[in-house]
């Protein structure tokens, strides 16, 4: 189980409370705050990150994912990336993909509102799972993620093409 | 005439062959002689390497009248060696005429030739930089030139008499000099395990009639030269492989030579001859030209296009080596033999590169199965490389984004074709298929050399496109078009795999 599986299982446990009103408002309020600086959010993640010896940005890329899974209502979609969502927004649309190019290149201090941005703008959920585990290696001097993002949304875009020219045929 | 005859390159050493791992200096005579004795001629420039084999071959066909046949040249190759008597009496009826030094007739020279404007020896050598070649892998300075050796000057004299490219002249009332007979093609000498064996598979059946090296014919005088008046028809094996295609007078200062009294050589005439290391393919227009080297691909990838199957014409020196080496296996014994290509990249009058590309010589490379697998192979490796080439050009798009283009020479376009060119992906690829070519080719009669020649295009182009990727960096329009040329790339290897089942 990946980090981001396991935080996904606490997450959907919490939503199983009756304490997930309470916290899902906290957690959307924390939007407006750094990732991790608002108070009332804490009860709700400090308890898993406990288990674990964590680093400074892998603690808020936790309580970012927690506060864009409050803001899409728990509405977690296993297999669809963010990336892919917002490929399927963008339909061609050119400031779709300029956010999404800007969000590739998000450093620490833009990722939390850029993708709080992106997350907004696509329709239907996401797997927040992956986005969590994706977060985790943001900033890994490779990028490997970020190339992954790019072959999703480049990828899905062809890919989606060709079976159209395929059925027009 | 001050000079007295001095240094006769049949007796002295001036050829470098690798004997015993060793390179040492012989004469005409000893390298003829003791061929099998020696690994093969030994010099770090091509050019030398393909003039002083000529000048051997030239010798050994007058010597020998011959070989009228294949058979005499299988002869020779099972007796270990060449007719003594018949090259030593030849070399001593002719013994006058090889005189490096001489007051009437200096060997490939002209011996009244003025010493007045002088050129530096090394105006001979397209390597070593004078006036306004370019500076190819020398510093020399007119200023500060070294002394050559007799050897190396006659070693450069030979070579300047083959390779020197036309261009101005303007001395003795010659505007501007002819190509010398080599200075453009590239050159096919096979080469076995030794010496004699190197020198058997170029000795291409002959017939010594209407035909005359150098030094059977009156020496020329600067007479016979000024204003073009002697010209030649460039035809006659050895005549061409010594062929005088500039005047030349080395000016002997004791121990060696600085300088040369130069001036225009005989001028060529069109004829049909076509010379045994020199390959012709056909153009667009179904004319037969001769195939040259160029300066940004391999030779290799031109290597189908001399074959019959596409019009062209085999160096006869390599049809030659195939037979002998398909002769020699009937009987049981070895013939190894490697290809070597050598020549010199130019532009007009100007060298641009000088070459010697090695392959191994297959014994089935003049079969249709064999043929047809190589060009099939080179197909594939163009089609590909034309892929990648496209594909650097979408890269290249998508990272400076659509923008207007403008009209004609723009910015854009411009900045486009830098970063296109810039991408490690072409050059790389076949620059790893540079590598795997010699593999194939030497299994190219078999069936399964198009698979090994297809996994190698694979693994070339996934080289170059991995570096392609660390190349390019992580920004998000670089990862953008990255990710969409991903889809191409794959599409460009997909096609690959497809060639094979059919």
């Amino acid at each position: 189980m990946s980090p981001g599986e396991r935080f996904l299982d606490w997450l959907k446990r919490l939503q199983g409370q009756k304490a997930w009103t309470a916290a899902r408002a906290a957690f959307r309020r924390s939007l407006a705050f750094p990732p991790g600086a608002y108070p009332r959010a804490m009860p709700y993640v400090e308890p898993f990150l406990a288990k674990g010896d964590w680093r400074q940005e892998e603690r808020e890329a936790h309580y970012l994912v927690a506060a864009l899974y409050a803001l899409k209502d728990g509405d977690h979609q296993v297999g669809r990336t963010l990336a892919r969502a917002l490929w399927e927004k963008a339909q061609g649309s050119a400031s779709v993909e300029k956010r999404f190019l800007a969000l590739l290149e998000a450093d620490r201090d833009q990722i939390a509102f850029r993708l709080r941005q992106a997350v907004a703008l696509v329709e239907g959920g996401i797997d927040f799972a992956r986005l969590l585990d994706d977060l985790l290696r943001w900033f890994s001097p490779e990028r490997h993620v970020q190339a992954r993002w790019a072959r999703e949304y480049y990828g899905a875009g062809a890919s989606e093409e060709e079976k159209k020219k395929e059925v027009e045929a | 005439m001050g000079s007295l005859e001095k240094f006769n390159l049949i007796d002295e050493p001036w050829i470098p062959v690798l004997k015993g791992g060793r390179v040492v200096e012989v004469g005409i005579g000893e390298a003829l002689l003791r061929a099998h004795e020696f690994a093969r001629i030994e010099t770090p420039s091509p050019l030398e390497e393909a003039v002083l084999h000529r000048l051997l071959l030239a010798v050994l066909h007058r010597a020998l009248s011959g070989p009228r046949c294949p058979e005499d040249v299988l002869d020779w190759w099972r007796k270990g060696g060449f007719p003594q008597d018949p090259i030593r009496d030849y070399l001593n009826r002719f013994r006058d005429r090889f005189f490096l030094f001489h007051p009437e007739a200096p060997f490939l020279q002209v011996a009244d030739l003025p010493e007045e404007n002088p050129l530096p020896w090394s105006k001979l050598l397209p390597e070593l930089a004078s006036g306004n070649n370019p500076t190819l892998f020398d510093h020399t300075t007119e200023e500060n030139l070294p002394k050559a050796t007799y050897a190396q000057a006659a070693r450069a004299l030979l070579v300047h008499q083959a390779f020197a490219p036309g261009g101005l002249l303007r001395r003795y009332g010659v505007g501007s000099a002819k190509d010398a007979p080599v200075a453009r093609p590239a050159l096919f000498l096979p080469t076995g395990q030794n010496l004699l064996e190197t020198l058997l598979l170029n000795l291409v059946p002959y017939t010594p009639e209407d035909d005359a090296p150098i030094w059977e014919v009156p020496p020329l005088r600067l007479g016979d030269l000024e204003g073009a008046r002697t010209k030649w028809p460039l035809t006659g094996r050895t005549r061409v492989y010594t062929w005088p295609a500039r005047g030349v007078r080395l000016l002997d200062e004791g121990d060696g030579v600085r300088f040369m009294g130069y001036g225009p050589g005989v001028e060529p005439l069109e004829a049909t001859h076509r010379d045994p290391m020199v390959a012709q393919r056909l153009d667009a227009k179904g004319n037969l030209l001769v195939l040259r080297l160029s300066e940004e691909r391999s030779f290799w990838r031109d290597f189908s296009a001399m074959l019959p199957r596409q019009g062209g014409k085999v160096a006869a020196t390599l049809e030659h080596a195939e037979n002998l080496q398909g002769e020699l296996e009937d009987e049981g014994l070895e013939g190894r033999i490697t290809l070597r290509v050598l020549g010199q990249v130019s532009d007009q009058a100007k060298v641009l590169d000088i070459r010697r590309e090695v392959y191994p010589l297959p014994s089935g490379l003049l079969t249709p199965k064999a043929e047809e697998n190589l060009e099939k192979a080179l197909k594939m490796a163009e089609e590909l490389g034309q892929g990648l080439k496209h594909l650097a050009q979408e890269v290249a798009k998508a990272v400076v984004g659509e923008r207007d283009r403008g009209h004609g020479r723009s910015p854009y376009l411009e900045e486009l074709t830098k970063l296109a060119n810039s991408l490690p992906l072409e050059r790389l690829y076949w620059h790893a298929l540079d590598g795997a070519f010699p593999r194939f080719f030497a299994r190219v009669e078999e069936e399964a050399s198009l698979d090994l020649w297809r996994e190698a295009l694979r693994g070339a182009a996934l080289e170059a496109w991995k570096a392609t990727r660390r190349f390019l960096g992580t920004g998000a329009r670089h990862l953008k078009a990255l990710a969409q040329g991903e889809q191409e790339f794959g599409r460009l290897l997909g096609e690959l795999g497809e060639e094979v089942r059919t």
